[in-house]
């Protein structure tokens, strides 16, 4: 990754949909009835049913192929997909809770998950008290030009990517220049005096190395061999990061989303510096 | 003493499609359709193989919502009228043969005769009960039965709230305990899907091994010895068996494996679409076309749906034989190659999906037993092995650090995480937050709060399936999928809400959510916590 670099934003990646949780999430939304739809079916039988006499079994309508599948699939998950397949040109009703998906969480905060070396996907959530807060500091004018920013630093290596978002944009794919280095991401304001003021931190992500290592394995041990000497057996980098899994415990009483996250259970094995486990 | 082994594993796994509310509810033909073609027909093979004295060795994925749905009354009810129709039908399809296409007459016979032997199987072998058999394989040495994640969860997108993924492993374990009597030892991670220290939850349950796709192994830190050809040892202490690819791409490739050779049954010419509806009748709910699993043609080659000909099963099996013979020759052939760099007997694994075999490769199941048999039979060279059997025998392994993978397009994420779908994540992840929060804030829940616990786990374990993000990529049953992600997270979010008293918790709507929702009846909401 360059020392620092702005990227501006090439399109916006809306989240969600559109309104506030609603009050009881019950399933009054029902698109149809079930007797009304069976109801519709048993005439739709009738007015398309053939004479009770027809001789032949002609086909009734044109054979139908499978839905295309996407050519990013490889050949097992074209074929995998065929366990779910319902060919069907029938349009699906069904009874479904009325529910939106929120717009927010009412909560600051950003997160990294790992798409593949080369990719991260960033998504975040901005609480309408911290728009407040900004507007009541700024005017509405200040806030107007204020832009919300993405920070993506190697805390291993240095360098930081800066992407300036678009209004409304809710995640970001992000491109991360090299595979097993670590990421993380700050969301912010880049205020219209260009200061950057930090809203939430991410996850700290590791994206996979590929190709085979140069080093061969140095070290065999049973399968059954106490965890603490299958890790010294790679060596002192993991035994001192245990992994802050189990020693963070959640704080229950502070509001969602405010803890700072820690990096998630992959945490646990990875070295605290450019380590010798993730070149 | 043989030249190396060969671990066959087969992922059995379907998402929990169960809906009380209809009288029968088309995505529910998912487990049928599994069950006549794929499940069944292995119990009997398997059976076979075990009556013959076949010393086969198969390790297989029995996934809890699976499990779960092999369990169900409700779905067994279903599935015994769903067979019924299936026979009624067959058998009407050999008059109408006889008076009108000739060509489909002897077809038309093979399927009442095939329909007949699995409802034998199914309703007179083992009485509706079909994990009794696979229970009877375990207990005979030849199936290693392991578990996967309690629904599918993709664990690498899930690791921002790693309680969720030790949930996910925690409550598929101690449903596999409840169904076969002992604790898993070995584990599917869903997808194949691995993030470095993952693993942790894995151990933590006291599962000793599981599988990896191929880079897992050969791009691990430092370079394991032998490849995919020898497991490895992960930080976490947990055994990964890697992914062969030769072996993989001979059944899964759509141009040179063997499902797509000229007289096996092709998949997507079906009855379901091609006769009158009222003729079909009652194998088609609401009259909505479909699959109905009678299909005439035979692959034929690569020409148009239109111009295929007629199936004929006794080619089918003789093809099912010679490729069985195959895949051993090739299996010999790399196992000698290997073995000459080895101080230790390699082991080739070969994982595949289940339902390959039978539901898409209709033979598949056919091809398993010629290929147990010859394996038994007609050389020395290779054995099929489970991986404890091999562990007992050859235990050390290579430490190694294994970087993140899955057995999806590209070896990472892209398939569950890609404009289709990225858009659950934020909400798939504020859910396990909030339930991590409910499972710690409640100490001693009354009896509703306690039912409304553990009822918003088991929202939150059907949300994360899998299975909702993948179809939403392969766009099969999209609407669907997201009606899924949608109806859990609701129903999460109503129990959240009403815990923590910002609406009433009311009994009939909890109630409710666990008539629809009924997976893992003795769930915790503490292994949250």
């Amino acid at each position: 990754m360059p020392r620092t670099k702005v990227l501006t934003a090439p399109r916006p990646r809306a989240l969600g949909t559109r309104a506030r949780l609603t009050p009881r999430t019950r399933k009054t939304a029902v698109k149809r009835r079930t007797e009304d739809r069976r109801t519709e079916t048993a005439e739709g039988r009738r007015t398309s049913a053939p004479p009770a006499a027809a001789k032949k079994m002609a086909p009734v309508q044109p054979i139908p192929t499978p839905p295309d599948a996407p050519s990013s699939l490889n050949e097992e998950e074209q074929i995998e997909s065929a366990k779910y397949l319902q060919p069907t040109t029938a349009a699906r009703v069904f009874e479904e809770e009325r529910f939106l998906f929120p717009e927010t969480y009412g909560v600051d905060r950003v997160r990294l998950l790992v798409k593949d070396p080369e990719w991260l996907f960033a998504y975040w959530d901005v609480s309408p008290q911290a728009v407040s807060t900004l507007r009541r500091e700024l005017g509405e004018r200040g806030l107007a030009l204020t832009r919300l920013t993405l920070r993506i630093t190697d805390p291993g290596h240095g360098g930081t990517s800066i992407i300036l978002l678009p209004y409304g944009a809710r995640a970001w794919y992000v491109h991360a220049d090299k595979a097993s280095r670590s990421y993380r991401a700050l969301l912010g304001w880049t205020l219209p005096s260009g200061v950057f003021r930090t809203l939430a931190e991410s996850n700290l992500v590791s994206t996979p190395r590929t190709g085979p290592s140069p080093d061969p394995a140095h070290r065999r041990l049973p399968f059954n061999a106490p965890l603490a000497e299958i890790r010294g057996a790679l060596g002192a980098d993991a035994e001192k990061n245990p992994g802050p899994w189990s020693t963070e415990p959640f704080d229950a009483d502070a509001p969602i989303g405010s803890r700072r996250r820690r990096g998630g259970a992959s945490d646990a094995f990875r070295p605290p510096s450019a380590g010798k486990l993730n070149r | 003493m043989p030249v190396g082994y060969w671990c066959p594993v087969l992922h059995a796994h379907l998402p929990y499609v169960r809906h009380p509310e209809y009288p029968e509810f088309l995505e529910e033909d998912w487990f049928f359709e599994a069950l006549t073609e794929t499940y069944v027909p292995l119990v009997d093979v398997l059976d076979g193989l075990l009556n013959d004295g076949v010393d086969y060795r198969l390790t297989m994925t029995l996934s809890p919502p699976l499990v779960s749905m092999m369990t169900d009354d409700l779905l067994l009810e279903r599935y015994q009228r769903y067979l019924e129709r299936l026979i009624t039908l067959s058998e009407k399809e050999v008059d109408r043969t006889a008076r009108e296409d000739h060509r489909f007459h002897d077809v038309a016979k093979f399927y009442v005769w095939e329909f007949n032997r699995i409802r034998s199987v199914f309703a007179d072998r083992y009485s509706s009960d079909i994990l009794r058999a696979f229970r009877k394989h375990r207990d005979a040495g030849k199936l290693e039965i392991i578990t996967c994640g309690a629904t599918h969860g993709f664990f690498p997108l899930m690791d921002t709230v790693p309680e969720a993924i030790r949930a996910q492993v925690q409550v598929a374990a101690n449903h596999y305990a409840k169904h076969f009597d002992r604790r898993p030892q070995g584990i599917w991670l869903p997808e194949c899907g691995y993030l470095p220290g993952q693993e942790r939850f894995v151990s933590e349950a006291g599962i000793k091994f599981s599988f990896l796709e191929s880079h897992g192994i050969t791009d691990a830190h430092p370079r394991p010895r032998y490849g995919v050809t020898a497991p490895i040892l992960s930080p976490g202490g947990v055994v990964f068996f890697g992914r062969d690819m030769e072996s993989s791409r001979q059944v899964w490739s759509a141009e040179a494996g063997y499902p797509g050779d000229y007289d096996y049954r092709e998949f997507y010419k079906d009855i379901g679409w091609e006769l009158p509806a009222e003729y079909l009748g009652d194998v088609l709910p609401d009259g909505i076309r479909k699959n109905v699993g009678i299909k005439y043609y035979r692959v034929t080659g690569k020409v148009s749906l239109g111009d295929k000909q007629p199936y004929v099963p006794e080619w089918a099996r003789g093809k099912a034989a010679q490729h069985a013979g195959h895949f051993l020759e090739g299996r010999i052939n790399q196992i000698r190659g290997a073995a000459a760099h080895m101080d230790q007997p390699p082991i080739v694994v070969s994982p595949y999906d289940a339902e390959l075999f039978g539901h898409w490769w209709f033979e598949g199941p056919m091809f398993l037993d010629y290929l147990f048999r010859k394996m038994h039979f007609d050389q020395e060279v290779v054995k099929p092995i489970t991986p404890p059997q091999f562990l007992e025998m050859y235990p050390d392994c290579d430490v190694v650090q294994p970087p993140m993978c899955t057995w999806g397009a590209k070896g990472f994420a892209e398939v569950w995480l890609n404009p289709s779908n990225d858009w659950i994540y934020p909400h798939l992840e504020m859910a396990a937050e909030r339930m991590v929060e409910l499972a710690r804030r409640f100490e001693g829940p009354n009896d509703l709060e306690r039912r409304a616990l553990n009822q918003a786990a088991r929202e939150l374990l059907l949300a994360q399936a899998s299975d909702w993000a993948f179809i939403m990529k392969t766009g099969t049953t999209v609407e669907y999928a997201k009606k899924r992600t949608r109806d859990h997270v609701a129903r999460f979010t109503y129990l959240y809400r009403a815990l923590k008293q910002e609406v009433m918790l009311e009994e009939p709507i909890v109630k409710d959510f666990e008539f629809r929702d009924n997976i893992f009846a003795d769930i915790d909401y503490r292994v949250y916590r």
